[in-house]
């Protein structure tokens, strides 16, 4: 109970302190209107190019990708506000429960996730005129869920790298632009050569979406349960093997010195 | 005044050029690159292919410009530069016209590899119809892009100093820009904000002069009216930095209170 409790303070706390977009306007605008217009800018993009079919594909795919989007910015925006405001090295020095620091960087910022994604969704059935009763919205709700779960575990991956290299934006722009490319989110994964098509396999988005693409058509949760799985797998080999790494950087950071030096 | 402009555009090129955060904007680009280089591959249609291997250079150079422009200042307010900037006889709309071309002009260089990776993955090359005119056009659409992030760097300023507000609203930009597709394909309440954005205006004369067709004078009169609203975004934007010129000295300092 009382780690529960340490941990719900530590995750507001991460929260109140470190999140860069909670005023009013730059909220709005980063998880209400950002993924709006990159939905509908890649829908009338699809449609010119490739046709309407091409339009409802490109909006789910960039509602898949806005879902990650901003807690992709949130998570490591608070790793990277603890290194520059020099609180890191402070909590380090602490004997906190280091996986429950791990993720209160992450876990507050689940929630904003699931909004973004259920705005996405939203635009897209608006934009594209599809029928709300031919779409099976439990499994919609299910890629949702599972997608803003393993995008949140995808950029704790990345947080030791922020630390080290104490950088934001190009680490940050590395995790949209492998979702971009590899996870069917805008080109099929199958026109993909081979070896990047298993590539895809193992980022987040691929299978959640492949999920709610197939409950558009009205497919049921027995359908694409693997589609499920697979991204919760995903979303728990990014935990552990990002939390390793976030163990591996304390240690070259007590042996360098510093939790904001580049890499030794 | 010339020299002040020069001078403002040579420290900011140095300064995005030094660090490897400037050289990763280039590499943020691969990804948008790829995905609009195999649509137009995939499309088969030569209109779409040539709106994409002319067009998505040019978006990129917006979205960078949307962003780092305002956020040049706002590391200038941060840093106590801009202060200092304000302190001297060059007014700070100067200053900052001259960030705005040299993150226009870095994001040229960078769009030269996203023109690479469009072509590369598509496969081909349309040929223009005038390639002088297109050449100007493709000059008075970057012109526009930095006169419309110049406007939004005093916007941040008044708005208080958040540049992720104006990361979140560059895809408007884009969207009535048509740098991907025709503009007509948008819906009709979007025609007056189409109309005042320079941006579209240019892109109709880009892709007059790649496709041929309404003669010249369509394409220069695209060039004047662009022309026109970013000398109005330049005025809008000196307005808007007299307006902090005159705050700045009632609170004495570029922090909102």
């Amino acid at each position: 109970m009382h780690a529960v409790s340490t941990f719900v303070t530590q995750a507001r706390l991460s929260y109140r302190a470190l999140f860069w977009w909670q005023n009013p306007l730059p909220f709005a605008a980063n998880v209400v209107v950002r993924p709006l217009l990159m939905i509908a800018l890649y829908a009338l993009f699809g449609r010119f190019a490739l046709g309407v079919d091409a339009s409802q594909s490109f909006a789910l795919g960039m509602t898949a990708i806005g879902t990650t989007f901003i807690i992709g910015g949130a998570v490591l925006g608070a790793a990277s506000q603890e290194a520059w405001t020099g609180t890191l090295t402070v909590l380090m020095s602490s004997a906190a429960s280091r996986l429950r620091i791990f993720l209160a960087w992450g876990v507050p910022y689940y929630s904003l996730g699931i909004a973004a994604g259920a705005l996405g969704i939203a635009a897209t059935v608006l934009l594209t005129g599809d029928g709300p009763a031919s779409i099976n919205w439990w499994v919609v709700a299910a890629g949702i869920a599972v997608i803003a779960l393993s995008g949140m575990a995808f950029f704790q991956f990345f947080i030791p790298l922020t630390i080290l290299t104490g950088d934001f934006g190009v680490v940050g722009a590395i995790g949209p632009g492998l979702m971009m490319t590899l996870t069917g989110a805008l080109i099929p994964t199958d026109a993909l050569p081979g070896f990047l098509q298993t590539v895809g396999y193992g980022i987040p988005i691929t299978g959640g979406l492949s999920a709610i693409r197939a409950a558009f058509e009205g497919a049921p949760l027995a359908e694409v349960r693997w589609h499920l799985i697979a991204e919760i797998a995903v979303a728990a080999a990014y935990l552990v093997v990002g939390f390793a790494l976030f163990r591996a950087a304390e240690v070259h950071a007590r042996r360098s010195g510093g939790f904001d030096r580049g890499p030794a | 005044m010339a020299h002040a402009l020069i001078g403002a555009f040579t420290a900011h090129w140095r300064h995005s050029t030094r660090d490897w955060h400037g050289q990763g904007v280039i590499v943020m680009q691969v990804p948008t690159a790829a995905v609009l280089g195999w649509v137009a591959a995939n499309s088969g249609d030569p209109t779409i292919l040539a709106y994409v291997i002319v067009g998505a250079p040019l978006m990129l150079i917006w979205e960078n410009s949307a962003f780092f422009v305002p956020l040049a200042l706002h590391h200038e307010i941060n840093e106590g530069t801009a202060e200092m900037s304000l302190a001297t006889r060059t007014p700070l709309t100067v200053v900052v016209l001259g960030k705005s071309l040299a993150v226009a002009s870095l994001g040229a260089v960078s769009s030269l590899m996203t023109f690479a990776i469009v072509v590369a993955i598509s496969g081909a090359v349309p040929a223009a119809s005038s390639p002088g005119l297109l050449l100007l056009s493709v000059a008075v659409v970057f012109i526009s892009i930095a006169a419309m992030a110049f406007v939004f760097a005093p916007a941040m300023v008044l708005t208080g100093r958040e540049p992720g507000v104006l990361f979140a609203l560059a895809p408007l930009g884009t969207l009535v820009s048509g740098f991907l597709y025709p503009l007509s394909i948008l819906p009709g309440w979007l025609e007056i904000l189409v109309r005042l954005t320079p941006t579209s205006w240019a892109m109709e004369s880009v892709v007059l002069s790649a496709q041929g067709g309404g003669g010249p004078g369509r394409i220069v009169l695209g060039w004047a009216v662009a022309g026109a609203i970013c000398a109005a975004y330049v005025l809008i934007g000196h307005i808007l930095f007299l307006r902090i010129d005159r705050r700045v000295r009632v609170a004495g300092t570029l922090m909102p209170g």
